[in-house]
């Protein structure tokens, strides 16, 4: 598989991330719970998948980790977006959306030559 | 820079490994209770559901590695440390799915170091003979200057002394040059008859190599230039003859006649050019005392190229200034020591068996990792997904080999020093040139080094290409489960084994050949009772012994004395029979030296026919032996006369000339046609000599450079009364029993008739059991070459054919849902498997046709295309071959249908 697809599909990831965190911290799992529901689908094979995407971004200080008690009073790491987080998400989601359509459209033309 | 992200600068350096470790785990934790919890909601069992928790979670391992390593780079961002990291990383990584297959990596890591140990283990033997650079200081910039003339021998490393004076005088390619002659001195030392190598040598050799006395000094100019009698000796021979005594040095000790000063002992070690004894002054003008080798010593920055162009510069000088005696006269620079053993062709055969064995060892751990890289495509999907670049993957599959390689380079290069070690112990090493040494040095290492590299490339690249070229979509989808056909890796795995097989037949049918060979060479008959036959075999001296009436009169003389002693039954008198000049004195003062002579001069001629070309088809390999006997050596070796009369006591010197022709020699010369009463020449001036006798044939086993045989030899035997025989031995025959007890007389008798003269005594027997013991044990080594390139063939078609019946349970299973009987589906999964079986024997086939031309030479007794051993060779290789596929392909006929399309 060309490097570009692996791309795609890991900035597509870290995006989706990014997105669940709009609307205050979460912990991994609660991240994973939100792709799931969101994208209504089993985008993530592994739950554990998950962990090295949020890793990378918070060392891209895309977002940032601190430990925090759930809901049932366990100990969790909870990750929050950091304004460098936001500005990523704004800047990134229109060039996913042209892109999506791009392909969509392509993908759906009827002749050979685009209309 | 907020405060958390100063407090994080401020604190997370001083987190250690350890720490960042303990996080992720609880995270991981955290998120894996979770989910089981709302399993346990859900209403499974705790236990299902905690299990299953971890199912969803995935390979819990590697996250916590990737997380890890994410989160412990924060702290070194350097890219240099963050490429070991990942090194790091992916060791570990390679490390732990190594663990995860114990079987597999043991497999894999066996056969690697079998194969790595093959070729170490050969190399170093062949690399320390004809490689590794001399033990003497400078070595690379000495040289020795040969004197060539058009038809004179090659590779004698000898000079003579008129060249050697020009070469003194005008040569400015030198920093220094040395002479000396060397001989081998038959006599005794400290009352021990000894064969002592004696080198005489001038005042500039003891600088050309630097050296230092170990105990007392070195010869002093004075001494070497007023001939003085003192000289230096051997560490070894100080040790093995005076025990070490110190007080030795500096005393006049007894050297044969003469009474010389031991001034002081060589370093220990250094006994060039191979076992040199005794050093002493050189003295030119004493011309006989053996052949005479010039050193050279390269000044700095000269080549190679510049001292040719200067000897030819100095060859054609002296073609000037004496045109008779040095026309056509040429000079060649060569290494210091004369490496070409007579071993060297048949030890590059092992280094290519050896090959063959790491050769089909690396396909079948490659093709083992193929298979397993297939099944882990589904991982490796998971993983790019998660950002892995595929040059990542690449990096991450190769390291599995990597690490496969280099741990079997490791325990390779050990194994093969120890194998190195019972070889050595095992043969006896008191023959080897003082140069040699089989330690594993730098270049050694270098070599394993770049073995391991190859081998990880080999083993490697194939399995990884393959295990990270995958569809990601369809590989996640799959659930991320291997089992879709995997077409592509079965055929290279295919392609793989028909490779191998290929190889495998090779060595097989090479080491067949050989082992056939060695076999026949190990038990040939001799024809004669060689363990009843003792031998008294004096080292004649040639300032006592000049001539061979006086070497007959010690054999007599022996012969005479020991026959008092009961237990002899019969006894005889064996040389070879000079034949040209019939009288005088021997021009050559060496025996070698005399037969080459003897051997170059005899002209056969038979009838008064010139039989030349006769004489050329005795043998290619063989020549015509001449022996001179006395009346009694038939009977001694219990050889019977077939046709005509022995040698008589009649055979007088002043009588007719006879002999005594082996049946072989006489069939050569005559056919079927009676031999008897015809007449022959030896050389052109020799006089008719008539057969008297036909004699069975002897065997015995002739190896060299040529080749080896045990075909019956062309013998003729002349009456000692007649024909003078050359370095005469004593023969004594009686029964097995008596053996010891005879050979102790015969020492007894000789020490009596000579005690001064050094003779050894040893049943024929002996001679020959040494070389079929060295038969055996070539046959040995390249029989479990063989034999492990064979069980590695066994493994490795046993893998495919597994391999491919896993990947079709699924289309098994519909064949035999459809209605397909068990036989019918193992019918054609065999047939599949024998098709590249097939191939791989075909291919192998025509491949050892080519390959065993080159062993022609080696071979006795079996032609190199032998149908038999071909035919042997694949009846083994076929059955063993349908028994590696029907043991897996056994298995379909255990094919549940129903579980079968269940797979997925």
């Amino acid at each position: 598989m060309p490097d570009t697809e692996l791309n795609i599909f890991r900035e597509s990831l870290d995006l989706l991330v990014l997105k669940s965190l709009t609307w205050g911290p979460k912990h991994g799992y609660g991240v994973g719970e939100w792709i799931e529901r969101a994208t209504k689908t089993v985008l993530l094979l592994d739950e554990g998948t998950l962990y090295p995407a949020l890793h990378r971004l918070a060392r891209r200080r895309l977002i940032e980790a601190e430990w925090g008690l759930s809901e049932n009073n366990r100990r969790a790491k909870y990750y929050a977006i950091t304004p460098a987080g936001r500005a990523r998400l704004r800047a990134h989601a229109p060039v996913w959306h042209r892109y999506a359509d791009g392909i969509a459209i392509a993908l759906r033309a009827g002749t050979a030559e685009p209309a | 820079m907020s405060i958390r992200g100063i407090r994080r600068a401020l604190v997370i350096p001083r987190l250690t490994r350890k720490h960042v470790e303990r996080e992720v785990d609880d995270e991981i934790a955290f998120h894996v209770a979770h989910r089981a919890e709302q399993l346990r909601a859900a209403g499974m069992s705790g236990e299902e559901a905690y299990a299953e928790a971890v199912r969803r979670f995935g390979d819990v391992a590697w996250v916590r590695d990737e997380c890890v390593d994410v989160d412990h780079g924060e702290l070194r961002r350097d890219r240099v440390t963050s490429f070991f990291d990942h090194l790091r990383g992916d060791v570990r990584f390679a490390l732990r799915s190594l663990r995860r297959a114990p079987g597999l990596t043991a497999v894999a890591l066996t056969t690697l170091v079998v194969g790595i140990a093959s070729v170490t283990a050969i190399f170093s033997v062949v690399y320390a003979y004809a490689f590794r650079p001399l033990p003497y200081h400078d070595a690379n910039r000495i040289v020795a200057i040969e004197e060539r003339r058009p038809g004179g021998p090659v590779g004698n490393w000898t000079i003579s002394p008129d060249a050697a004076h020009a070469l003194l005088g005008g040569s400015r390619s030198f920093e220094r040059i040395a002479l000396f002659q060397s001989t081998v001195l038959r006599t005794s030392i400290a009352g021990k008859p000894s064969q002592l190598w004696t080198l005489r040598i001038d005042s500039s050799f003891t600088p050309l190599f630097a050296l230092h006395a170990q105990r007392g000094r070195m010869l002093t100019n004075d001494e070497i230039a007023a001939n003085a009698p003192v000289a230096m000796m051997s560490d070894v021979l100080w040790r093995a003859s005076f025990g070490a005594d110190p007080a030795v040095i500096g005393r006049p000790i007894r050297l044969g006649d003469e009474l010389i000063t031991i001034v002081g002992v060589m370093p220990s070690g250094f006994r060039y050019p191979y076992q040199t004894d005794i050093w002493r002054p050189f003295h030119l003008a004493d011309s006989s005392a053996g052949s005479l080798t010039l050193l050279g010593k390269l000044a700095p920055g000269v080549t190679r190229r510049a001292l040719g162009a200067e000897l030819a510069v100095v060859s054609r000088r002296l073609a000037q200034s004496d045109s008779q005696q040095f026309s056509r006269v040429t000079f060649v620079a060569q290494e210091m020591i004369n490496r070409q053993g007579g071993g060297l062709p048949i030890a590059f055969l092992f280094v290519g068996a050896a090959v063959l064995v790491l050769l089909i060892a690396c396909s079948n751990v490659a093709n083992l990792l193929l298979v397993r890289a297939a099944e882990r495509r589904g991982e490796m999907a998971v993983r790019s997904s998660l950002g892995a670049g595929r040059a990542r993957l690449l990096t991450q599959a190769l390291m599995e080999a990597v690490v496969l390689a280099a741990a079997a380079g490791v325990f390779g290069a050990l194994l093969s020093s120890v194998l190195i070690r019972i070889a050595i112990a095992s043969v006896p090493t008191a023959g080897f040139p003082s140069w040699l040494t089989f330690g594993i040095d730098g270049r050694i290492l270098l070599f394993v080094i770049a073995i391991v590299s190859l081998v990880t490339l080999a083993v490697g690249l194939t399995p990884a290409r393959e295990g990270t070229r995958f569809d990601l979509a369809r590989a996640l989808k799959a659930g991320g489960d291997a089992g879709t056909v995997n077409s592509g890796v079965a055929r290279s795995a295919r392609r793989a084994i028909v490779v191998q097989l290929a190889l495998s037949v090779v060595l097989f049918v090479g080491a067949s050949l050989l082992v056939q060979t060695y076999w026949r060479l190990a038990f040939v008959d001799v024809g004669y009772p060689a363990e009843e036959i003792v031998s008294l075999q004096p080292f004649f001296d040639p300032q006592r012994y000049p001539n061979d009436s006086a070497m007959m009169r010690f054999a007599a003389a022996v012969q005479d004395r020991a026959s008092e002693f009961g237990g002899i039954r019969h006894s005889a008198i064996r040389g070879s029979a000079q034949l040209e000049p019939l009288s005088g004195a021997p021009a050559a003062p060496t025996p070698r030296a005399r037969q080459t002579a003897a051997r170059a001069d005899l002209r056969l001629f038979a009838d008064g026919d010139t039989t030349r070309d006769r004489e050329r088809r005795l043998s290619s390999r063989q020549y015509p032996r001449y022996f001179a006997v006395s009346d009694e050596y038939f009977r001694t070796l219990d050889l019977r006369i077939t046709r005509g009369r022995s040698l008589s006591p009649n055979d007088e010197p002043g009588s007719q000339l006879v002999v005594v022709l082996s049946r072989r020699f006489a069939d050569l010369l005559w056919g079927k046609e009676n031999p008897i009463g015809r007449t022959v020449e030896f050389g052109a001036h020799g006089r008719p000599i008539s057969v008297v006798g036909i004699v069975e044939d002897v065997r015995d086993v002739q190896g060299g450079q040529a080749g080896v045989s045990a075909d019956p030899r062309a013998d003729a035997y002349f009456s000692i009364r007649q024909v003078g025989a050359w370095q005469p031995e004593v023969l004594f025959r009686g029964s097995k029993e008596d053996v010891a007890a005879i050979q102790a007389a015969v020492q007894a008798a000789a020490r009596r008739v000579d005690p001064e003269l050094l003779t050894s005594t040893f049943t024929l027997a002996r001679s020959i059991e040494a070389q079929r013991l060295m038969f055996k044990l070539l046959g040995a080594l390249l029989g479990s070459f063989a034999i492990c390139g064979l069980i590695l063939s066994i493994i490795g078609i046993y893998g495919v054919v597994a391999f491919g019946i896993a990947q079709r349970t699924r289309e098994i299973g519909i064949r035999i849902a459809l209605g397909g009987t068990n036989r019918d589906v193992l019918r054609l999964v065999l047939r599949q498997a024998l098709r590249f079986v097939g191939t791989g024997l075909a291919v192998g086939v025509i491949l050892s046709l080519a390959a065993a031309r080159l062993l022609r030479a080696l071979l006795f007794g079996v032609t190199a295309t032998d149908p038999v051993t071909y035919a042997a060779v694949c009846i083994v290789f076929g059955g063993v071959a349908v028994v590696a596929c029907y043991l897996p392909a056994r298995r379909v006929t255990r094919v549940d249908p129903l579980i079968a399309l269940r797979t997925d």
